[in-house]
């Protein structure tokens, strides 16, 4: 009994903290309706700075930041929110337009494992390897039952979904994404002020991380050209 | 036939001469420029006069201009080759000088090159009053604001300069202006020159920045003040001083006379705008249904603030439904005083009796001609057609879904999301997790104890005689319970008959022999697999007494619970006994 009303308790209060952060969503969505834009994009990163987050959180966000002007913001944003929901065409046209305003270019094709998101490709592939152990469990029970082209079908799905999944998860964990959040960043040969220029990148410019030392961060962009330049100048996505 | 080619050859030869000088001449160009377009008085700047793509054979004479000392400096020459094609450039340069305050113009200079004349642009130069000797300036630095007037209406951006000159310093800060009553542009990178006053050079820092008064009447514009550290003493190898004192330079306070705006005659549809505007206007389409969105784009070009430009609210657009308004700026100055806002907005008729759009109205005040000045665009023709369920605007979505248009390929911002979605924590992926990894286990841990358990059936099924013996321990352990229910319930004939079939089954089985055929004599085959004698006769006791029980008189709780365990006790005993194979 007393664990039936833990649990009733705990629900009630899972439930009352989600509908609190649909009120203030709304809220948020108020804000941008009436035009007030930067005040809509400071609703929504509170929001998402409790470790809350949605696609659709990220991308009204984006469209906060991107009608009040601060493209680079709205691009990270929309980056974001593609990393949670790929396949949503809005999110996608909007990143176009905000890329387009900032000169980057979209990729010409998405990626056959950029189609999913990396924890869809991880319950893809959870799932097919619990079934396949299951189909083996079935038939310790029930010798009888045939199950070598169901399982054959079960692994060999796994398999491509594993390599999918080792795919997305290279790309999620291991290549850090950057955008420029200042109108002008000099990228430099080294991680000091004094040091000479490479290149220029524009706000919203979209950087690779490959490494790091103190304050400064080495970027490269979508035309191979590294360089390093202040954390501070950039949102890590 | 030789001779004619050659007059053929000589004529194509002077008109390519003549078209490459023609070509040339029309290349060459002068034009003059001043170093800085306002001094004061004592203080000197540069002309420089670039003539393109022509020789001159003499240094050009600027013509005499009243209370300006003009005297020639020097030349320079330089080529460079753009596109395949060279071009060269002399520059004159000259000290310009004055001998009192005011405004000059220094004329056109005029010169003939190749026996084309060449005439280059007059330039303005302004000479404020003579900058005070002070302390600071026998220091060698000192800091000076000016500004290019002192009236100006509320609202009205002026552009000051703060000028830094020092000889010798290191560590210079960007000065600050004390501007009550003054909004405060950002103060843009200076720019550097040098000067020559009273006979000492100088370098200078140009520092320009907006003002923008907020109140009228009289109002101090400063002091300014900037810190720096001045070098002097003894040089070093590189020929900068090695001794520094800081110090921090003040320019006097200028008094501005702000007007207020004045109200009469101020339009209704002015919304503070002050300065100099042009206004494009566009709005499309024209053709459409009641509900139907139409774009309307606003450019107002011009100088002023352009920051703080809005539009006024259009009453006359009063059978339209009007959605808040998108702006981008584009300045063409560094100051950011000149350029275009635009303003993008989205509005819809409201029924289908709606004929036209009212013009736009935009008005402003010209601080130059002292007067509001109003801008009227004409109503645009709209052909509106009336719509049943004329559906408004797709600016709010009903549901998550995306916008029925909003392709990958669409120009249009598709609209915000109205709800939350699917909420994630934000810590991490499911991969990262170390109860989801977990979790995979469990599947595996399954089928591995499903395995385990098959092939433990295997193996007892292919051991009968394991088996039997789990079946005997499972009897025994069992039966012995039923004993002792029996003894205290004292069922004396259920107790001996149960006594003695366990007794079967368990000889039995330790015999490999079937339990029906089991009797007291079978005991003594226990003794080849070691059962004491002790253990042997007890059993036959036990034999004895559940075969005369049945015949005997009756027996005691006690006595039963007694034989219950002597039983118990013996059964273990032969359970306990090693086959001659078993492992």
């Amino acid at each position: 009994m007393r664990f039936l009303l833990l649990l009733f308790l705990s629900l009630s209060f899972l439930a009352h903290g989600a509908e609190n952060l649909e009120e203030r969503f709304r809220e948020a969505n108020r804000l941008y309706e009436q035009g007030n834009y930067p005040q809509a994009a400071k609703l929504y990163e509170a929001i998402a700075r409790e470790g809350k987050v949605s696609a659709p959180l990220y991308f009204n966000l984006g469209n906060a930041y991107y009608k009040a002007g601060e493209v680079g913001e709205a691009v990270a944003a929309y980056l974001k929110a593609n990393k949670l929901a790929p396949r949503d065409n809005a999110i996608r046209s909007n990143l176009r337009l905000a890329r387009q305003q900032v000169g980057e270019s979209t990729p010409a094709a998405r990626t056959l494992w950029g189609r999913l998101s990396l924890n869809e490709w991880s319950l893809l592939t959870a799932a097919l390897l619990a079934l396949f152990f299951l189909l083996l469990a079935l038939k310790q029970f029930r010798p009888k039952i045939k199950i070598l082209w169901p399982a054959t079908i079960v692994i060999l799905l796994s398999l491509v979904s594993g390599i999918g999944l080792a795919a997305a998860a290279q790309e999620a964990l291991f290549v850090k994404s950057s955008v420029v959040s200042v109108p002008e960043a000099v990228v430099r040969r080294g991680p000091f002020e004094e040091s000479a220029a490479s290149f220029t990148a524009r706000e919203g410019a979209e950087l690779t991380i490959v490494d790091q030392q103190g304050d400064w961060v080495q970027v490269m962009d979508s035309r191979n050209r590294a360089g390093w330049l202040p954390r501070a100048q950039l949102i890590e996505i | 036939m030789a001779g004619f080619s050659l007059l053929m050859l000589r004529r194509f030869g002077v008109i390519l001469f003549l078209l490459l000088a023609v070509a040339n001449v029309h290349a060459a160009s002068m034009t003059a420029a001043l170093e800085r377009q306002s001094i004061s008085l004592g203080e000197s700047t540069t002309l420089r006069l670039r003539i393109s793509d022509a020789q001159p054979n003499q240094f050009p004479t600027i013509p005499p201009v009243a209370n300006l000392q003009i005297q020639p400096q020097g030349n320079e020459l330089s080529t460079t080759i753009i596109n395949g094609r060279s071009q060269t450039t002399f520059v004159f340069t000259y000290s310009v000088t004055a001998s009192q305050e005011g405004e000059f113009t220094i004329p056109p200079v005029q010169i003939v090159v190749n026996g084309q004349p060449l005439t280059s642009n007059p330039v303005k130069l302004t000479v404020a009053k003579a900058v005070q000797s002070s302390s600071q300036q026998q220091e060698g630095a000192f800091l000076r604001m000016t500004v290019p007037k002192k009236e100006l209406f509320i609202g009205e951006p002026m552009i000051v300069e703060l000028l830094l000159y020092f000889q010798d310093a290191k560590d210079l800060k960007m000065p600050q202006i004390q501007a009550e009553g003054f909004l405060v542009g950002q103060m843009q990178r200076p720019t550097q020159t040098r000067t020559q006053l009273r006979g000492v050079i100088y370098n200078v820092l140009v520092f320009r920045t907006v003002v923008t008064p907020i109140k009228s009447g009289n109002i101090k514009l400063g002091p300014a003040t900037s810190d720096l550290v001045l070098l002097f003493g003894p040089v070093d190898f590189f020929g900068r001083h090695t001794r520094g004192s800081p110090a921090t330079l003040t320019a006097e306070a200028v008094d501005l006379l702000v007007h207020a705006l004045p109200e009469q005659g101020k339009p209704e549809s002015f919304t503070g705008a002050v300065g100099k505007y042009q206004v494009q206007f566009t709005a499309g389409p024209t053709n459409l249904a009641a509900g139907d969105p139409i774009t309307v784009r606003t450019r107002i070009s011009g100088s002023g603030n352009l920051d703080t430009l809005t539009l006024p609210e259009q009453t006359a657009w009063r059978d339209f439904k009007t959605y808040p308004a998108t702006t981008k700026i584009e300045t063409t100055d560094p100051m950011g005083l000149e350029g275009v806002k635009t303003f993008e907005q989205v509005i819809s008729p409201v029924n289908g009796g709606v004929k036209e759009l009212p013009g736009l109205v935009f008005s402003y005040f010209d601080p130059e001609a002292k007067r509001y000045q109003t801008v009227r665009q004409p109503p645009l023709r709209l052909n509106v057609a009336a719509s049943a369920a004329a559906p408004s605007p797709t600016i709010l979505a009903d549901t998550n879904q995306p916008v029925a248009d909003a392709t990958v390929d669409s120009k249009e911002l598709a609209h915000i999301k109205p709800h939350l979605g699917l909420i994630h924590s934000g810590d991490g992926y499911l991969l990262q997790k170390k109860w989801f990894l977990a979790l995979q286990a469990l599947a595996p841990i399954l089928f591995g104890a499903a395995f385990v358990r098959r092939k433990q059936k295997e193996h007892l099924a292919a051991n009968p005689a394991l088996i039997r013996k789990r079946a005997v321990i499972k009897t025994v352990d069992e039966g012995i319970v039923r004993l002792r229910e029996l003894a205290g319930n004292n069922n004396r004939e259920e107790f001996f008959l149960l006594l003695f079939k366990l007794l079967q089954e368990q000889i039995g089985e330790r015999l490999d022999l079937p339990a029906s055929g089991i009797t007291e004599e079978s005991i003594e085959s226990l003794s080849k697999l070691g059962l004491k004698d002790d253990a042997r006769a007890e059993l036959h006791k036990l034999f004895q007494a559940a075969n005369q029980a049945r015949y005997a008189g009756s027996l005691t709780t006690g006595q039963l619970q007694e034989i219950a365990g002597r039983a118990e006790t013996a059964l273990r005993q032969v359970r306990d006994l090693r086959k001659v194979n078993e492992s």
